[in-house]
This record gives structure tokens, C-alpha cells and sequence, in this order.
């Protein structure tokens, strides 16, 4: 059934709103609603359909090449989704102007194109399904505002109404719409809140914590959780150095602990200054000392800066921009998907603002028990460098690495501290802060990884998922320092989880790293992503179009010259026509379904005996020289030459007689 | 598990599902179907897309259209008006009569023929290799198998028809006109009734069971008036088929002169009235009896071939029968076969009802249908063989009969390319072409 009229182009200006292709969308919607005022139509073979559906896979196509190489992987898919009406369009264009209105199954697929069944030679009308697409491509745009809902709904009941059951009452149409258009807006939202959920509980099932933080404001633990912690060995990090590499690198730092969950209180993130270089940019006024080379992927081209405490300054970052909160957090937004980044270090290079209020909270649930063992350990919060000591050898000489946690208890931390005294990095790590600030040094809780294990392939540092690592900011004596209580023996315990696949898998990711790498490279070299890689497979692709495009402008061309190629019909030169045309002209013409014989015949009294017989015989060599399969000899051939002309030269005598 | 196993199963659950969502669903609903898979695909992330809100909102379309049309319990008598025959290609009309017996109003009804699944079985399945049409889709699926084995086994399509607004008490009658598309016993299972909702999308569905059977007579082409031989033979025990004629003295009526008809029977003062031979008919237990030949043994792929071959045996079976003779139609299926009209025996319609049913032998040799035809050489006079090749076991029972003095005419449903002109000629075969069959009867009508 096709579409009622002005769905399709309201459809079109629907979708033109969310994806803001104004441009594209308003002449496509003017020709296909204009095809119905115009009342000419073509004559498209199921050929020419099906050279409409190829043109539309080339669209498509190029489409997906072009929005591949300007855009971030997952941004590429949304978008090519949000673009199908525009490469679709020839299909809906064609069948709204060919004067069958219905399109072949073969245009739309290529297995329909031959075939035994059928469906090979049905034909449909694709109203409805592009006026699907289009609110479905609407949607892909993704633009978070109710006008999608309103829009959508309108549009879909507006398309309905066409379907609707005569016998039934308007009245129970419209309740049973109205009804679903409440009923899809709630479940809308349950929906959001169910993935919201669904997605929580997985990373608690799956990682159970313990993940390298990303968000800049609060970071979960799994203090408190029972069973092991899981942590991939997916390479997150490269690592270059001259020399040794820093030991930790940093991706937040947290000044508030409550259910265990550390969170970022008042962090304030400022800009952070760009350097005198393209893409580097001012994390600290020292002079830097050294370097490393940081490599990471961002798929969605933001994140957290994984740096050293003493990080000065950042080259090589081609980033939109780069904010930075008083907790040392560093977030680079609008970043390639890939990227090796430079790390300037200086000693006294300071990013961190000075402690205050929120770096002494303990959590009351917790204080008694750690301002008694802070007591017992002698910790002072005038002599910093000691306690800070004095904590190390404490956690050092009593406490075990597992990442398995048997039973369930109230106060994990207390029981961390006083009975197992058994944990992975987040208890060391949250415990430290505490108890330092149970004795009144300022600290704070920072989480990225430990950089510790080389690899001979990349030449270069790897950092893991499973590095992900947690530990603590002391300020000791008027500066922040990197103090990890956690037992040394935590990365061969990490080691051994390790898969037998993880040389492949290594590789794999090398690989992957480098193509991106390179692609990004390109891209920021030329500007916007038209990277030598585009432009070669653009002109790869439009090669090939026009490769196929002239192959069938050929075909088209020659299907005359075809034509006249072949043999053309024997006997068309036969004199005897000449012989036809003048007793025409003589008022003697063949009616147009007299036979020649019988029209001979009819006109033999006119023409006098003398006449009719040598025509009789004339026309019999006609008719053999016109249909017989064998043709006839040259002698009669030329005798109906001759002949032929010695009747018109003796016909000038018919003429008068007729006058 | 086979491959096959696998390709079946999986074309039963998609014609389940295809079945579903044709009876349930109307058009609309189907689009409403689609769009709900496209937005599940599209809104699986609800934060990467607004998709999802058409998920949900075309969702509770069919949620709504759904519940609002649960209870649906029409109380109808339904009663077709149903032909015990009907004759494949040929279109044959019918009447349903319905009357509402509810005590609410029935409106916006279609009414729906059910006729019996059209599904192969496994078997039937694995028996039929690839189609030589079949594109690369069709073949890994195996759909192109499928969608021919379906349209073998059903022999008219779906109907829906409209029904008027009925009043309580209040009957209507439908015309309807059903078209097989090939021969076989036509069951027509039950009668629904479906009620869209009020948005158009989902059908309720009642069925009232009204299970009747139509004979689908295979499809006749105009078959020549073959004279076969004339010659009588003795039927032993052949009374109850001698009530008319014979060579008894009991003069019974004059007919033309056929082939093998003894001069003393012929009637010469007709003869000189007529100027054509005309002989006497006697009544006794010798008559002419002939016999039409039907080869099953169908090679697989050849099920085409084989149609052809029964709408041939058919046609002959309405121009060779006469009232004066017998005629014996053997075939061999689950056994051999053979079945006479003729003489009080039966019309063709007999022959016709046994044809439509006939099917292919797959599990019995080609010799049991010779050894058929030979034990009843004694009471032949003539035979017409309907082959649908001309191996060497066909010729063998060709060549048998002839040198049995069995007259035989031998018609082969073949393709030229595997059936030559010179070969026909040197066997004195006639070949008909699938496809071409009316030219080639009528090409056998001038050859005799």
C-alpha cells in the first residue's frame, strides 16, 4: 500500500530536524512529494530498477568510507545509520516516478535477481518501509530532546490511520494510539533505567571493582566485595622511556571516602594552558628534566591523561582541550581515537593544589579503630617522613597481597586492618590514606596503573587492564609523594593470572594500535580526516563507479548500433516496393492489411492483362527474395531488377489511362 | 545432523513464522513487526540512539492491538456448497453460506479457506535434490527446494474473502471461486474468521471446523481419436462386462469399420449407403479392450515430466473410451494397479478420479509394470503406453508387447534432447514435448 499524501515528505523534514541534514532533506522531500502533481512518469525496466538498487550500495558505500575516515568508529556507525534515506533515496525517487509505482524485488536484493522461485518476479511498494527507515534513522541521530517522541509519534499515528478497519469506531482507534503513545513514553524510560541498572550489575559481576577509575569525580572499589577481583590482559597503555620509566602512572586522585567508593570533592577543573608548541600543553612551570611516551586509545576521542606525579608538561597531544581538576586529574576531550603522547617530567613539577580540610576526614565508622592503631604505631603528624615510613614497614611486615575475599563483613576496612590483614591494592591503598590522616597527615587515594612489565615485541612497556592499580597521595613534608603500601610480591600474584593466549592477543592489539596510529596520523596531517587512506579509497571507490557507470552508458549506447548491426532484413531493397509507390500514386495502393497478392489480384481488371501478369510473376520473385529462408539466385535477382524497372518504364501509359 | 535435517527444520520454523505473522498480523502489523526489529537493532544502546523510544512506543502498538482483540468467539454456521470435482487450471465456483448465530453484530470479518498444510515432509525433502534454477541463496538454504516441493503439494492458493456485516440471525452467501493449480484430492480443512483490531494490525481468529474433500481432476488437453485396433478378444468371466455387445447372434447395433474387424461383420448395405465400412456388433464375451499404460517410475527432478505424462493418460482416457470397449488403465504405485472403465464399468471420470490421485513409484522396479501388462496380453486388442522416457527397460516392454501381438501406440512426455526424431521413428514412437504437449497430440493425430 503506498504512503497517503505528504507522510513521506513530512517524514523527510522529521528526519532533516534530528539529523539537521536540511540540505539533503528538503529536495528530497520536494521531488517525492512533487511526483505527484507531475503526471509524467517512466517507463523503468526490472533492469533499470536493479541498476537503481546498485547505485544505492554504491551510495551506501561511499557512505560508509567517507564517515569511517572522518569520524570516530562508533560516531561513524551511528551516523551512516543516520544517513540511510539519503543513500536510499534513488530507490523511493525511482519508484515514485516510474509509471509502474511498484519496484522489483532483484532492486533490493541481489540473490531475487534470478533465480526459480517466485519472488524473483514480485514487485512491492517501498512507501512504508522508507518512511520507516526515515524515523528509525531519525532516531539514530540521537539527539536527546522530546521532540524525537512527539515527532515520531505523530508521524507514526498519522501513517496508521490509513490502516485503519472501517467497521471499527474512530473513537477506539484514536484511545488505543493515544494508549500506546503513554504507555511507549513510560516504558521509554523504564527502558534507560533498566540498561542503567543491567549495566551496573554487570561491571560489579564482571570486574567486581577495582578498575582503572575514568571518571574524574568518584571511582567504586571493591572493598567490601566478596570472590576474586577479574581484570583483563588487554594492553591499555605503551610506555617509552630514557631509562627507568616512572612506576606509576596516574589517572585521578580522590579526597572523600564513604561505602566504599572514593569520590572527588570540589575539584574544580580549570583549562589547562597550551605550550608554545602545536598540540603540548602546561601542566606545571618547572623545567622538565625527562621524558616519556605515553601510547593509549580512546575510542570515544576523551579521557583521563594516565601521567607521573611529576608531569610537567604534555606534547604531542592534538586535543581539543585539556582541563585539569586540584586533585591532579587530567581530561583531555575531542582527542584522536589513538595517540602517543609525550610526558615531560620535572622533580618539582607540581599539579596537585595543597591539602585541606577534606584531605584529614576519616569516616566515623571507621575512625575509632584507626586513630588506636595510628596510636600503637606511633604515627605524628608533625614528623611525616617517619610515619610515612613507619606505615610502609607496617603494611610491609604484617599484611599478605590476595585478590580473593572469603567472607562478607560489616566493617571491611576494620577487618582489613585487625584481623585478615589480607587484601588487594584498594584496601592497602584506602587504609593508608586513613590511617595517615587518622594521625593528622594530609593524603589522598589515587588510582591508574603500575608500569612493571617490558615486552621485547613492542620494545616498550605494557600496561595491562590487570596493572590497574591503587595507591596513596601523602603530603610529606610540604610536597605530594607516591607512597604504595602494597606488598611487592601483588604483581607476580597479578602474573600468574595471565592467559597462555596473551603473546596473540599481544600481537593482535600491536597491530590494531599501529593501523590506528597510522590512520590518525594521516588524518591530522591533511586536516578533518581526508588522510591519504580516504582519498585512496575514495578514488578506488569512484573508479569503480564509473567503471560500472560507463560499462552501462556502453550498453546503453550500443543497444542501437546493436541493432543495426545485425543483418538487415533480406529483401528490403526489392524494386518491387518502387513498383508498389508508383501505383499508389496512381490511386492503385495496397490497403494496409491487403496482402500483395490479393491487392495484385483486386487491382488486375485496372491494370489490364498485359500488365498483371508480368507483375504476378515479379511479385512471386519478390516474395521469395523477401521471406524465403534460402533466398533466390543472382540471375533472379536480377531479373526482378530489371523486370521491376521495365514495368515502371512501361507504367507512364497506367497513369494516363487513370487520368 | 544432517545438512539437510538442519535446512528442514529450519524452513519449518520459518514457515511457522511466516504462517504466524500472515494469519495474525495484517499488513500494517507486519510493518509495525519490522520497525519493532529495526529499532531493537538500532536503539540496543538507549544512550547512543533515541531508537529505543520507537522500540518502546511501536511495542505497546502491538501489545495494545493484542490484548484489545482477545475475546473473539463468533457463533456462525458455516456451510460450502462444494462440487465433488473440479478439474486443474480450471477455475470452479462454490457457495459458503454463513449465518450469524450470536447475539451481537458481526462486522469487519474476512473469511479465511484453510486447506491442508502444503509443508513437505523430511523425506519428501531429502528426495529432492537442488533445482537447476536455483540461485546461490537458494541453494545454501535450501528455500528454492522448499518453495517447489510447496507449490507440488498445494493445489489452490490461499483465500481471504470479505465478509458483509452480519446482523444477529442474519445469514449472507459468499461466491467464491477457487482455481487448482493442479490435480489431487483438494482438502478443504476449516473456516476462519478474522477480526482485525480497531488499529488494523492484529487479527483474532475463529475457526470452525467444516472438513470437505474436491477431486482435482488432472488438467486434459484435446487428445485425437487414436484408432487402435478393432480386434475382439475372449474374455473369460466376462458376462457382467458383455451386456451390450459381442459376437453373440443377438444383433445389437452397426458401428464404423475399425482395423481387425472380420469382413464377415461387415454390414454392406450400409456400407453402400454411407460409402464408408460399417459392421455389425454382436453380443458375446468377445469385445475390444484396450489398455492405457501409464509409466510412474519417474526419475527424481522429473516430477514435471511426470504431471505432463498423467494430463496425457488423461486426455486418452476420455477420447479412448467408447461405449463399445474396455478400457484397462494400468500403472503401478504402492502396487500394481489396473482399473477398467468401459461397458457399464465406469465413464472417464472414473479413470479421471483414479489419475488425479496417481503418484510416483520410487521403491518398485520398472519390471512389475511389464509384467502387469503381459499377464493381460490374452484379453488386449490394443495398448497406448504413456512413457516418460525410452530407456532400455521401455523399449524392452515395448518390443515385448509387439512381439506379443499386442497393437501398442507409445506416447513419450521427453525433452528432444533426450528423445531423437530418428529414434522415434526407428521405434515408431511419438514424442511429446513438456510444454508442448496439444501440439504434439495433435502432431500424433496426423501422423496416424
Amino acid at each position: 500500500m503506498s504512503a497517503p499524501p505528504f507522510l513521506l515528505g513530512a517524514a523527510l523534514l522529521f528526519w532533516a530536524q534530528q539529523t539537521g541534514l536540511w540540505l539533503a532533506a528538503v529536495p528530497m522531500a520536494a521531488v517525492i512529494e512533487g511526483s505527484r502533481l507531475m503526471s509524467r512518469r517512466w517507463e523503468f525496466s526490472r533492469e533499470d530498477f536493479n541498476r537503481v538498487g546498485d547505485l544505492c550500495t554504491v551510495l551506501f558505500a561511499a557512505l560508509v568510507v567517507y564517515l569511517y575516515l572522518t569520524r570516530e568508529m562508533l560516531r561513524a556507525l551511528t551516523a551512516v545509520l543516520a544517513w540511510i534515506p539519503l543513500s536510499t533515496f534513488p530507490l523511493i525517487a525511482a519508484q515514485n516516478l516510474s509509471s509502474q509505482g511498484r519496484l522489483g524485488l532483484g532492486a533490493l536484493f541481489w540473490s531475487l535477481r534470478r533465480g526459480a522461485s517466485g519472488l524473483v518476479l514480485q514487485s512491492i511498494d517501498i512507501s512504508y518501509p522508507y518512511f520507516t527507515l526515515c524515523i528509525l534513522s531519525a532516531g539514530a541521530a540521537n539527539v536527546r530532546t522530546p521532540v524525537f517522541y512527539a515527532g515520531m509519534f505523530v508521524l507514526c499515528a498519522w501513517g496508521l490511520w490509513r490502516f485503519r478497519p472501517v467497521a471499527r469506531p474512530a473513537w477506539a482507534w484514536a484511545t488505543l494510539v493515544l494508549a500506546a503513545g503513554v504507555l511507549g513514553y513510560a516504558g521509554q524510560a523504564g527502558l534507560m533505567t533498566l540498561q542503567v541498572s543491567l549495566e551496573k550489575a554487570a561491571m560489579n559481576a564482571v570486574f567486581g571493582g577495582g578498575e582503572v577509575p575514568m571518571d574524574p569525580y568518584q571511582t567504586r572499589t571493591a572493598i567490601g566485595s566478596i570472590g576474586a577481583i577479574q581484570q583483563s590482559g588487554d594492553i591499555a597503555l605503551r610506555v617509552r622511556a630514557e631509562g627507568k620509566p616512572p612506576g606509576l602512572l596516574r589517572t585521578a586522585s580522590y579526597n572523600h571516602y564513604a561505602n566504599a567508593q572514593w569520590f572527588a570533592r570540589e575539584p574544580g577543573f580549570r583549562p589547562a594552558a597550551p605550550g608554545t608548541q602545536a598540540a603540548s600543553w602546561v601542566l606545571s612551570a618547572s623545567a622538565p628534566s625527562r621524558s616519556v611516551v605515553v601510547t593509549a586509545s580512546w575510542p570515544k576521542g576523551e579521557g583521563l591523561l594516565a601521567l607521573p606525579l611529576d608531569a610537567a608538561r604534555v606534547d604531542g597531544l592534538p586535543a581539543g582541550a585539556l582541563a585539569l581538576n586540584r586533585l591532579g586529574a587530567v581530561k583531555a576531550s575531542d582527542a584522536p581515537g589513538a595517540l602517543a603522547y609525550r610526558v615531560e617530567l620535572s622533580p618539582g613539577a607540581v599539579r596537585d593544589a595543597p591539602p585541606d580540610a577534606f584531605d584529614l576526614e576519616v569516616p566515623k565508622q571507621e575512625a575509632a579503630a584507626l586513630r588506636s592503631l595510628a596510636a600503637e604505631l606511633k604515627l605524628d603528624g608533625s614528623k611525616t617522613g617517619p610515619s610515612v615510613a613507619a606505615v610502609e614497614r607496617f603494611f610491609a611486615e604484617n599484611f599478605r597481597y590476595t585478590i580473593y575475599q572469603r567472607e562478607k563483613s560489616p566493617e571491611p576496612l576494620g577487618d582489613f586492618l585487625l584481623k585478615s590483614r589480607a587484601g588487594h591494592c584498594e584496601y592497602f591503598a584506602t587504609a593508608t590514606v586513613l590511617l595517615l590522616r587518622s594521625a593528622g597527615i594530609p593524603a589522598r587515594y589515587a588510582g591508574g596503573y603500575s608500569v612493571q612489565e617490558y615486552s621485547r615485541l613492542e620494545k616498550a612497556f605494557v600496561v595491562r587492564q590487570r596493572h590497574a592499580h591503587a595507591w596513596t597521595l601523602a603530603w610529606v613534608d610540604g610536597a605530594w609523594r607516591d607512597v604504595d603500601t602494597t606488598p611487592l610480591s601483588w604483581p607476580e600474584i597479578e602474573q600468574g593470572r595471565a592467559s597462555r593466549l596473551e603473546p596473540l592477543s599481544d600481537m593482535v592489539s600491536m597491530l590494531r594500535l599501529r593501523v590506528s596510529l597510522w590512520r590518525w596520523r594521516a588524518a591530522a596531517s591533511t586536516g578533518r580526516g581526508r588522510g591519504p587512506l580516504a582519498w585512496l579509497l575514495l578514488l578506488a571507490l569512484a573508479g569503480w563507479f564509473f567503471w560500472k557507470a560507463s560499462a552501462l552508458f556502453k550498453a546503453s549506447r550500443s543497444a542501437p548500433g546493436e541493432f543495426a548491426a545485425l543483418p538487415a532484413p533480406s529483401g528490403v531493397d526489392s524494386e518491387f516496393y518502387l513498383i508498389e509507390e508508383r501505383l499508389e500514386k496512381s490511386g492503385l495502393g495496397r490497403r494496409p492489411w491487403e496482402a500483395p497478392a490479393a491487392w495484385v489480384e483486386r487491382i488486375a481488371s485496372d491494370l489490364g492483362a498485359s500488365r498483371t501478369e508480368p507483375l504476378r510473376l515479379l511479385l512471386s520473385l519478390h516474395y521469395r527474395y523477401r521471406f524465403d529462408p534460402e533466398g533466390i539466385s543472382g540471375e533472379e535477382r536480377k531479373a526482378l531488377r530489371t523486370g521491376s524497372r521495365d514495368w515502371l518504364s512501361a507504367a507512364g501509359g497506367l497513369e494516363c489511362r487513370k487520368s | 545432523m544432517t545438512l539437510d535435517r538442519l535446512r528442514h527444520v529450519q524452513m519449518m520454523a520459518y514457515s511457522c513464522v511466516r504462517y504466524w505473522l500472515g494469519r495474525r498480523w495484517t499488513p500494517a502489523g507486519r510493518l509495525v513487526i519490522g520497525a519493532l526489529a529495526g529499532s531493537a537493532v538500532l536503539g540496543f544502546d538507549t544512550a547512543q540512539s533515541m531508537a529505543f523510544q520507537s522500540f518502546t512506543f511501536l511495542l505497546s502498538l502491538l501489545l495494545l492491538a493484542f490484548l484489545s482483540n482477545l475475546k473473539f468467539r463468533p457463533k456462525l454456521a458455516v456451510a460450502r456448497g462444494l462440487p465433488r470435482l473440479a478439474t486443474a487450471g480450471e477455475p470452479f465456483p462454490y457457495s459458503a453460506s454463513l449465518v450469524n448465530l450470536g447475539s451481537e453484530p458481526l462486522r469487519g470479518l474476512s473469511f479465511i479457506e484453510e486447506v491442508e498444510d502444503p509443508r513437505p515432509s523430511y523425506e519428501q525433502y531429502r528426495a529432492l535434490k537442488e533445482l537447476p534454477g536455483d540461485n546461490w541463496l537458494e541453494r545454501v538454504t535450501g528455500y528454492g527446494r522448499w518453495l517447489a516441493l510447496v507449490a507440488r503439494k498445494r493445489i489452490v492458493a490461499e483465500l481471504e474473502k470479505s465478509l458483509p456485516d452480519l446482523l444477529p440471525g442474519q445469514g449472507c452467501e459468499l461466491s467464491i471461486e477457487l482455481v487448482p493449480s493442479r490435480r489431487g484430492m483438494l482438502r478443504l480443512r476449516s473456516v476462519s474468521l478474522a477480526r482485525p483490531d480497531a488499529m488494523g494490525l492484529f487479527n483474532a481468529i475463529s475457526r470452525q471446523e467444516a472438513a470437505q474433500d474436491v477431486v482435482v481432476l488432472p488438467k486434459r488437453y484435446p487428445a485425437p481419436r487414436l484408432e487402435l485396433s478393432g480386434n475382439r478378444r475372449y474374455q473369460p468371466g466376462g458376462v457382467s462386462l458383455s451386456s451390450r455387445v459381442g459376437d453373440s447372434q443377438e444383433f445389437m447395433a452397426l458401428r464404423d469399420y475399425r482395423p481387425g474387424d472380420p469382413l464377415r461383420r461387415i454390414h454392406w448395405k450400409s456400407w453402400a449407403k454411407t460409402g464408408k465400412p460399417v459392421v455389425k456388433e454382436y453380443e458375446d464375451e468377445y469385445f475390444v479392450r484396450h489398455a492405457l499404460v501409464l509409466d510412474t517410475f519417474a526419475a527424481p527432478g522429473a516430477e514435471g515430466v511426470f504431471e505432463e505424462a498423467v494430463s496425457v493418460a488423461a486426455s486418452f482416457a476420455c477420447s479412448l473410451l467408447t461405449q463399445e470397449s474396455l478400457l484397462d488403465l494400468l500403472f503401478v504405485g504402492d502396487k500394481a494397479y489396473c482399473f477398467t472403465a468401459g461397458r457399464g464399468q465406469g465413464g472417464p471420470e472414473t479413470l479421471l478420479e483414479v489419475l488425479a490421485c496417481a503418484e510416483i513409484c520410487s521403491d518398485k522396479p520398472f519390471s512389475e509394470l511389464g509384467a502387469s501388462v503381459a499377464s493381460r496380453r490374452e484379453s488386449l486388442s490394443g495398448c497406448l503406453c504413456v512413457l516418460l522416457a525410452f530407456d532400455d527397460q521401455r523399449r524392452e516392454l515395448v518390443r515385448r508387447l509387439r512381439s506379443l501381438g499386442v497393437p501398442v501406440v507409445a506416447a513419450v512426455v521427453s525433452d528432444p534432447l533426450l528423445l531423437s526424431d530418428e529414434t522415434c521413428a526407428a521405434e515408431g514412437l511419438h514424442r511429446l514435448e513438456p510444454g508442448r504437449i496439444a501440439e504434439g497430440l495433435a502432431g500424433m493425430a496426423r501422423a496416424r
